[in-house]
């Protein structure tokens, strides 16, 4: 699918009756996936919002529920035990207030910000002991008053009580996630954002621009969660990564020079990529060129951020880019999904269309000035909780490429696996891994034998809860740190059967045996520590999990039967599951 | 907007739109006491989407008026005239 670049924010999206159609229309067609219940709880009028969140949403294969609080009742909502905030059991809560309301006579100027930044405070802290779901919030728009200088500066009060709330969002990353609305407004303008005379007749201030955008940030944290956001960028080279073809112009001939126009628009664009790689999104190369040409502008141009090194994968040759991106995803072992592309010609970005539907697409503008629409748009590569393992990703898919290198060296499978010095870490209900393990579930696809995705709440809740256990693997071998790679959660009954609700592995660490590992060790704690005799496992088809649909076979456990749904239902004794010598890894010390 | 019947056309269409509805539901008779969706909350959409798609503004006391097909009609004949 095209996304929207360079159309920074497509007209058709800015208008309630055309944006109300398609969510009428999608309704209709779309059935199945995620339909989490989103709960608005604002002091003013924001039930506009409702058509262009489900439009934003609807355009992830994500059909909401949304109900908003009543006006002005935001303490008596959180209070009431009995209130829909709690009794609908929402996924997501949206928060979201005006200072208007909250504050009295806001424009007379005579309120107390510190007083109003604790009653903020009080509200926020309300939320973190009563609401389980995650938290988005938004952010006060600045008052376009110039009155900075005055004593009492309604702009300075306003900027104190939104540094106050990112500074609480920021130490309680884990389950809130800030909504910056005056970004909307500086790329919007005011004009486009907010509506006076709505705002005086119903309390609801902005334009359809501004609520269709608000909604397309609130569904890229919503999608990230679901593991819709994307791992990694492929790039095409000539007139994408910097301005002309080098083949033609030669090294002195492309533009790339931050002194001069075009070449800063590259350039510029070619920080914001160094950005995205410094937070763990892989960058990959797809080009119609000469290798040694391309590496060449990496290597001598002086004004060339991007190295070789940045890339996890070079396909620069003249093959049809669908098949360098078919290798590219093999050789990183991710999902089509996964990929954005960026390319300026419309013919190749259409071939992709056509051959590769599932991948995103962005078309590189023919004018260089219209680039930094790519970064003003949707943040794709949000993810909702960054994790060390994030910063780590460019250098392990790196080791990985090592590994391959190492495995055309040996003719035998086992050899190789034991020269790779693989050592593991068993954890149980470990807190400082639930991060990582939330992420796992969100973002696992190819392995994963149910599918099933939790927010970090819900791993805080089964560690603590006596009927469920969390493991966990880490993975070192000698190339490097894999990081936590596998999780397994199980479900205790009391009564000497364990449930297996997920067991899944990241796709970094397939083919060399752990999962068969990791499931006997957690099978033994079981046994030896918990007194379970029996294995219940289920297979959730999906779209990408192919790969663990014999899994529970090849373990041992028996096939009961097949549902409606094609889920496979198993199980097993554990003194009847296979145990295979697994020679080839170690375990370091017993489990934490 | 040339003729009577195309402007009813894009009435007819806005409302089924707005109110999710099937357009055979909506005739030039409809108003806010026949048709169960047009509550106070979608009246403020129906606001909204009639002053985007004909590009007016209605001031506070035409908005509360728009309560049915044939006043919205003859609100937009003027407007759109103007």
């Amino acid at each position: 699918m095209r996304v929207a670049a360079f159309e920074a924010f497509p007209s058709e999206e800015k208008k309630r009756i055309a944006v109300q159609k398609a969510v009428n229309q999608w309704k209709k067609e779309l059935s199945g996936g995620h339909a989490p219940r989103v709960y608005c709880l604002t002091n003013y009028t924001l039930n506009g919002i409702e058509s262009f969140l489900s439009y934003h949403l609807l355009k992830k294969k994500i059909r909401p529920e949304i109900e908003f609080s009543d006006y002005n009742v935001v303490v008596q909502t959180l209070l009431d035990n009995d209130s829909r905030l709690y009794t609908w059991t929402p996924d997501f809560v949206l928060l979201s207030l005006d200072l208007r309301v909250l504050v009295k006579d806001f424009h007379l100027n005579a309120w107390d910000a510190e007083a109003t930044s604790a009653e903020l405070l009080d509200i926020l802290k309300l939320i973190i002991d009563k609401v389980r779901a995650p938290v988005l919030v938004t952010n006060f728009i600045m008052p376009l008053i110039d009155d900075r200088r005055a004593a009492a500066s309604l702009e300075n009060k306003v900027r104190l009580l939104n540094q106050k709330l990112a500074e609480f969002v920021d130490q309680h990353g884990n389950k809130f996630f800030l909504l910056d609305m005056n970004r909307i407004v500086g790329l919007l303008g005011v004009q486009e954002s907010i509506d006076s005379m709505l705002w005086y007749q119903s309390k609801g201030p902005f334009r359809s621009p501004f609520l269709s955008w608000l909604s397309r940030d609130i569904s890229t944290i919503i999608g990230a969660h679901y593991g819709k956001s994307k791992k990694c960028v492929i790039l095409d080279c000539d007139n994408t990564l910097w301005g002309g073809v080098i083949g033609e112009d030669g090294l002195t001939g492309i533009a790339l020079d931050v002194n001069e126009y075009p070449g800063i628009a590259f350039y510029e664009f070619q920080s914001y990529l160094m950005n995205l790689h410094a937070q763990g999104i892989l960058l990959a190369i797809c080009s119609k060129n000469n290798e040694a040409d391309v590496l060449q502008v990496f290597d001598e141009h002086p004004h060339c951020l991007l190295k070789k090194e940045h890339f996890s994968c070079i396909r620069a040759n003249w093959e049809d880019k669908p098949d360098n991106i078919a290798v590219i995803a093999d050789t990183l072992q991710l999902g089509l999904n996964n990929f954005v592309f960026i390319d300026d010609s419309n013919v190749e970005c259409s071939l992709i269309e056509q051959r590769l539907p599932e991948l995103d697409i962005i078309q590189a503008p023919q004018d260089p000035r219209k680039f930094q629409y790519i970064w003003q748009a949707e943040n794709i590569f949000f993810v909702p909780h960054r994790t060390h393992e994030d910063s780590q990703k460019p250098q392990q898919y790196k080791d990985s490429e090592n590994r391959r290198a190492s495995a055309t060296g040996f003719t035998n499978m086992g050899d190789f696996l034991f020269s790779l010095e693989t050592r593991v870490e068993v954890f149980k209900d470990e807190p400082t891994h639930v991060e990582r393990i939330a992420q796992l579930t969100q973002k696992t696809n190819q392995f994963n034998a149910r599918t099933v995705r939790y927010t970090l709440q819900d791993i805080e809740r089964f560690i603590i809860s006596p009927k469920h256990l969390v493991f966990s693997m880490q993975v070192r071998d000698k190339f490097g740190d894999l990081g936590i790679t596998n999780v397994c959660i199980m479900d205790l009954d009391g009564s000497g059967s364990a449930f297996i609700d997920s067991f899944l592995m990241s796709c970094r660490a397939i083919k060399r045996d752990l999962e068969i590992f990791f499931f006997c060790y957690c099978v033994e704690v079981l046994r030896n520590d918990y007194g379970i005799n029996t294995i219940k496992a289920e297979f959730i088809p999906s779209a990408k999990n192919m790969l663990v649909e014999k899994f529970w076979e090849e373990l041992g456990l028996q096939l009961l039967f097949t549902d409606s749904d094609n889920n496979k239902k198993y199980e097993g004794d554990i003194g009847q599951l296979l145990s295979p010598k697994l020679d080839h890894i170690q375990i370091k010390g017993q489990m934490k | 907007m040339s003729t009577n019947a195309e402007l009813d056309e894009k009435i007819t269409d806005l409302l089924a739109t707005v109110f999710d509805i099937d357009k055979d539901l909506i005739t030039t008779t409809s108003n806010v006491d026949s048709l169960e969706k047009w509550d106070s909350i979608n009246h403020m959409h129906l606001v909204v989407a009639l002053e985007e798609e004909f590009d007016i503004e209605f001031k506070d006391d035409e908005a509360v008026e728009l309560i049915s097909f044939e006043l919205i009609s003859s609100y937009l004949k003027e407007k759109i005239k103007r």
